[in-house]
């Protein structure tokens, strides 16, 4: 199966070709936003961070935002800086680097420019310049090697377990058989599946190292945190919905990752620099897990929901899909996809596995998900107030 | 044979989900492993998607789905009993390498 992409420079594929403008800290957002919105085509990225943090999570900061510029989604960068921030201009550019060195990144910064008007005349004509290069850009035939997916679930119901995550489970077989690359995140809904996580290890060692990933998240809310994750997952509407503790709802979750060997375990926002299906700890909460994917390099990422979820990410593509036919069809204008045609005996997992690869590659062509259309573009970084 | 009404995803599992809302009364019918069709009388009105028991499961006894564990009985529950929070908790942090 091929699609059609942006082959950049450095061999990797991008799905979308944002020219990204994105403030350095939150301080000079509103020079940032005042660019994008004056230069059409530009795509904003939001930044609530970037300073008065503490060295660890200053640098989570850092490795997520330039991350998601990193994504081959994104043809280039400008970042707009105050001054005085704790992400210092050398911070980003060091970063980016040495995450995507052929990528075209301009940095400027309010301090130095000459306050509000000068900052946003000197962006407007950058981002202007990097919207032409982007425009000279054309799709060419790419294989689904060159995908990287990321596998989210969020709002799961009962439906999620046995339709939406099966049949996405067998979609990341597919791609990875294909030779790409699919990413499964939040760890502490693989709380009650971390034996079956750690058989799938393609080495002892990669599945050890996943298995303790999630001891080490179940301890976490237990020892740090002063909780049992237990009582407060799943949440309330997870239990209205019928499911009725955190070992089933993480059991039906990791259905999504399908049946093949884990071929890695990254840390929250890693570059996923391997072939295969792997692991990223992560926080559970759905925004925070799905842009830790983008950053590590998702092109996409499917998203499963049981009771509906509108949200997006502005650099990457995200595709609900749902395996509940009430829930698709009383909230059309957020989901694209409806998987419940197994659960009525009407088509069979493959047969429903093959309509959802026929809309991801539509998906990677070009078609926009509901999210893209509606605009949805949360931008969420995990915070810890403490070290990795 | 009645209609096929609920998911049975291993044949260690105790309980099945309803895929239609299920009353009291009500047979629900699903597919075991080997393709055979098992049934069960529903003791109590099943919300759709929910889990009713398939076999008895003792009080303090795990419960299964998924072929694996998702809880522990709270309460003696019997065939076609509906399960969720009022009779199941959690099986919870276990120690171990």
């Amino acid at each position: 199966m091929k699609f059609m992409g942006y082959k950049r420079p450095d061999g990797k594929v991008g799905i979308r070709n944002h020219v990204v403008v994105m403030a350095g800290v939150v301080c000079s957002d509103i020079a940032a936003r005042r660019i994008t919105e004056a230069v059409k085509g530009t795509t904003y990225l939001y930044n609530s961070y970037g300073c008065g943090q503490g060295i660890h999570d200053n640098n989570r900061s850092l490795k997520i935002l330039t991350g998601m510029l990193a994504n081959p989604n994104v043809h280039s960068v400008l970042i707009v800086g105050l001054g005085c921030e704790g992400i210092q201009e050398q911070g980003y550019l060091k970063a980016m680097q040495e995450k995507a060195p052929h990528k075209k990144v301009h940095y400027i910064m309010m301090q130095r420019e000459g306050g509000l008007a000068k900052t946003v005349a000197k962006g407007i004509e950058l981002a202007s310049e990097l919207m032409n290069e982007a425009s000279k850009c054309v799709r060419e035939e790419c294989d689904l090697a060159d995908l990287m997916l990321g596998l989210e679930c969020g709002g799961s119901d009962p439906t999620s377990g046995i339709s939406a995550n099966v049949v996405l489970g067998e979609v990341s077989d597919r791609i990875v058989d294909a030779g790409g690359t699919t990413v499964i995140s939040e760890t502490s809904e693989a709380i009650g599946g971390e034996h079956a996580m750690r058989a799938r290890g393609a080495t002892p060692e990669i599945g050890q190292a996943i298995f303790d990933a999630i001891k080490e998240k179940d301890r976490y809310y237990r020892d740090v945190a002063g909780q049992d994750i237990r009582d407060s997952n799943p949440s309330p509407g997870n239990i209205r919905s019928g499911l009725s503790t955190l070992e089933e709802k993480s059991l039906g979750c990791i259905n999504k990752s399908g049946t093949r060997p884990f071929t890695g375990c990254f840390a929250y926002g890693d570059m996923v620099n391997v072939k295969g299906p792997v692991f990223m700890e992560t926080g559970a909460y759905d925004p925070v897990s799905t842009v830790a994917e983008v950053a590590g390099g998702c092109q996409t990422v499917v998203f499963t929901t049981g009771m509906g979820n509108p949200m997006g990410c502005a650099i990457a593509p995200v595709i609900k899909i749902t395996g509940n036919r009430q829930t698709y069809e009383a909230l059309t204008d957020i989901l694209d996809f409806d998987t419940s045609a197994n659960l009525r005996g009407e088509k069979t997992v493959p047969q429903v596995a093959d309509d959802l690869m026929a809309l991801i590659l539509d998906v990677c062509n070009g078609r926009p998900t509901k999210a893209e259309l509606n605009g949805a573009d949360v931008m969420v970084i995990d915070q810890y107030f403490m070290g990795p | 044979m009645s209609a096929i009404n609920a998911v049975h995803v291993s044949d260690r599992d105790s309980c099945v989900t309803v895929t239609v809302p299920v009353a009291a009364g009500d047979t629900v019918s699903y597919h075991c492993g080997d393709g055979s069709v098992a049934s069960v009388k529903a003791g109590a009105d099943i919300p759709i998607y929910h889990k009713i028991a398939v076999i008895a499961i003792g009080k303090d006894d795990f419960v299964y789905k998924y072929g694996e564990k998702i809880g522990i009985a709270k309460d003696n529950i019997n065939p076609g009993d509906y399960v969720h929070i009022h009779n199941i908790k959690p099986v919870g942090f276990v120690e171990e390498a």
